[in-house]
């Protein structure tokens, strides 16, 4: 019996507002009841992660069990907060999907070999990517045991 | 976590061996299951089904005297496609398990043929196909690209919002929007694009909306809206300006800023047409008429009441402007006794300067007032600058002064006019014996317990209550019924006839005789002659207010 667990917070870097509202949309529309937040650019996920700044009151809530990330962003992009994120003991192990634009860019990222759990493409309808959220959801959160902390 | 771990089971069973049997049988068939529920009679299992969602039904069919098919329909209510509900039975028969086909259960087991085995293969089935249906379902009434509604969905809710509007009485607004460069776009940037850019209008359409509100995709670049719950047309502009709104913002498509206009157009029901096709053609040929005008602009089918909106909604944003920069002012009119001309209170009238040394109309600007929530807000600031000049008498010296102010009974309809006062008398008391409220109202109102209660409150505390416009406003006599009012005041429009009207006269005198009776003060509005003044004296009308005294002057 499960009643009482809180659903794991995901969390989205990502500088488009229209596509942070998408996905708030979709994870209501999938029923999921999954808190989300977002952040804007790579430096106020390395505050956000870290409780820093205007995220500090953060501090004592669990770091979310998703990270969706955004590649290009202004301020810092989304390689160069992979590589901080994947150098770091304590958020190394939360799994990360690259949201990229085109199966090219993917391509390219790919070969980057960032230690990213998944690459995936931006679904265009919203149908897709209410579907492809519940995949990711149930493959990162029901299927795969995370790591212990 | 296991796959079923936040499913909610409901099983309806009145034997208690049965289900702890089911219970035992469905844990070990599918493992770790949020929660299941037990209803064990037929009454339970209504009031679970009405209150709460569940993901999967098993029935018993004997229920006692009731039969556990008789649920399914009750089930099917709750649910656009209802979740799988399985139908149990002690023996196997065939005429049952064919009622419960038919009535649309999705499958039929023979209790004492259960095994894990078996229930978890029909666990899985049913839920497939149930999603399939949901799928299939969903299909016929969303746009996928979008997830709005479809033109088929749409149309149906049109005529649902038809008939719902002719019961309540309520206007609604079918807004219907077409983007004003979509093929540049898709030309421009290819398809892909173009269907981004959709998805993504439509998620600020949504979020631009109320939750009441109907946003549809048509087609194409093609948008429709259903504005509901609206107060008044201006409410309308009020609406559709917010949907402008969201264009103004670039949008991003594979990294580029790209900007899109929209032109809407704007039917109104009843006003505009009373059926389906008539509003749907009328929003069409007001969107022909914006694009006319030179896009990224909005027109209503009746240009009449599109300007009187827009007229009223400017009125309206003007004066929450000038209420919040302290631009009105009251002025104050004596209320004096008829016998000595002693001066028995000021009433205080709100007045709105304009730029040419003038006054806004009064009547004009409270009736938008009245129409919006401002009309409170405009309250609290009357009430608070009364106390501010009782305030400023009270440092004077000057203690025999009182103040009369217009209210609302609607005022006193929420908690936060009433918390105001009795801030205000916490930190000086003396108000309270000093203030009186004028009620009065154009329309007729319903007043609640609740309120007669705050005005109790009130009363006691040494507030008094004046009925305004005594013999011609609504709800006069059943105020009097209602409140502990202090005074009532004979409207103007009867004072002034007295000298010529024999039906006036005896009106003030029945007036003056009726305020005597319930020892009521009554005051005579819009004295402007001696020989009125003469003649209400000689009725022993006690009080008078009007030109004849004084004209309202700021202090």
């Amino acid at each position: 019996m499960n009643q009482s667990m809180t659903p794991i917070r995901i969390h989205m870097c990502d500088d488009d507002p229209d596509d942070q509202l998408l996905v708030t949309d979709a994870l209501e529309e999938a029923r999921l009841g999954n808190p989300i937040d977002f952040t804007n650019n790579g430096k106020e996920l390395l505050q956000y992660l870290n409780r820093e700044g205007k995220y500090s009151h953060l501090i004592d809530q669990p770091l979310p069990g998703l990270i969706l990330l955004d590649l290009n962003m202004p301020v810092m992009d989304g390689r160069e907060v992979l590589s901080k994120i994947k150098q770091h003991d304590k958020f190394r192990s939360i799994p990360i999907i690259v949201l990229t634009t085109s199966k090219a860019e993917a391509d390219i990222a790919r070969t980057y070999d960032m230690g990213v759990n998944s690459f995936i493409i931006k679904p265009v309808s919203f149908d897709s990517l209410v579907e492809m959220i519940k995949s990711v959801t149930d493959y990162w959160f029901h299927l795969v045991s995370l790591p212990k902390k | 976590m296991g796959k079923y771990s936040k499913f909610k089971v409901l099983i309806v069973e009145d034997d208690e061996d049965d289900y702890i049997l089911l219970e035992a049988l469905l844990i070990e068939a599918v493992g770790d299951i949020g929660s299941i529920v037990w209803a064990e009679d037929f009454k339970s299992a209504q009031t679970k089904i009405a209150n709460e969602h569940f993901d999967f039904y098993f029935l018993d069919n004997r229920l006692g005297a009731e039969l556990g098919v008789e649920l399914i329909l009750e089930i099917k209510q709750q649910y656009e496609t209802a979740p799988p509900i399985i139908m149990l039975s002690g023996v196997d028969d065939y005429r049952t398990d064919l009622d419960a086909m038919e009535r649309g259960a999705d499958d039929y087991l023979i209790k004492s043929e259960l095994t894990s085995y078996l229930l978890e293969r029909t666990f899985r089935y049913s839920l497939k196909s149930k999603d399939l249906e949901a799928k299939l379902a969903k299909l016929a009434h969303y746009d996928s690209l979008t997830g709005l509604y479809n033109r088929s969905l749409f149309n149906e809710l049109l005529i649902k919002t038809i008939q719902q509007s002719e019961r309540s009485g309520q206007k609604f607004a079918l807004v219907t929007l077409d983007l004003d460069n979509f093929k540049f776009i898709n030309d421009n940037y290819g398809h892909p694009a173009g269907d981004q850019l959709l998805t993504k209008i439509a998620r600020r359409l949504k979020h631009s909306t109320r939750s009441s509100d109907i946003v549809a995709r048509l087609g194409g670049d093609e948008f429709s809206l259903l504005l509901k719950d609206v107060k008044n047309d201006s409410d309308f502009v009020k609406l559709v300006e917010n949907i402008m709104a969201i264009f103004q913002e670039p949008i991003q498509i594979n990294s580029k800023s790209v900007s899109v206009t929209t032109s809407a157009g704007i039917a109104i029901f009843p006003t505009d047409a009373q059926i389906a096709n008539e509003l749907i053609d009328h929003s069409d040929r007001a969107m022909y008429q914006a694009k006319a005008l030179g896009r990224n602009n909005y027109s209503f089918y009746n240009q009449k009441l599109h300007q009187e909106a827009i007229v009223k909604h400017k009125l309206e944003l003007e004066l929450n402007c000038a209420i919040d920069n302290n631009l009105l002012c009251l002025h104050y009119q004596p209320i004096v006794a008829l016998d000595s001309g002693k001066i028995k209170s000021y009433e205080a009238l709100l007045r709105w300067p304009d730029s040419d040394n003038g006054f806004r109309n009064t009547e004009e600007f409270i009736e938008v007032a009245e129409e919006s929530s401002l009309i409170l807000k405009i309250g609290d600031w009357v009430f608070k600058q009364a106390c501010l000049q009782l305030e400023i008498w009270s440092e004077q010296g000057i203690n025999d002064r009182h103040i009369a102010i217009n209210t609302s009974a609607n005022q006193f309809n929420s908690d936060d006019f009433t918390e105001l006062i009795l801030k205000y008398v916490r930190k000086s008391p003396f108000l309270a014996q000093k203030l009186t409220f004028e009620l009065t109202e154009r329309k007729p109102l319903a007043i609640s317990s609740k309120t007669v209660k705050r005005l109790l409150v009130l009363s006691e505390l040494g507030f008094k209550f004046s009925v305004d416009d005594f013999g011609i406003g609504h709800s006069s006599i059943s105020y009097l019924r209602a409140f502990p009012m202090d005074s009532i005041k004979i409207d103007k429009s009867i004072i002034q006839n007295i000298l010529t009207s024999n039906e006036d006269l005896a009106l003030c005198t029945a007036i003056i005789a009726l305020g005597k009776a319930l020892s009521l003060d009554v005051i005579a509005e819009g004295v402007e002659t001696e020989e009125i003044a003469n003649l209400l004296n000689s009725l022993a009308c006690p009080y008078a207010q009007g030109y004849l005294y004084a004209k309202p002057m700021p202090l």
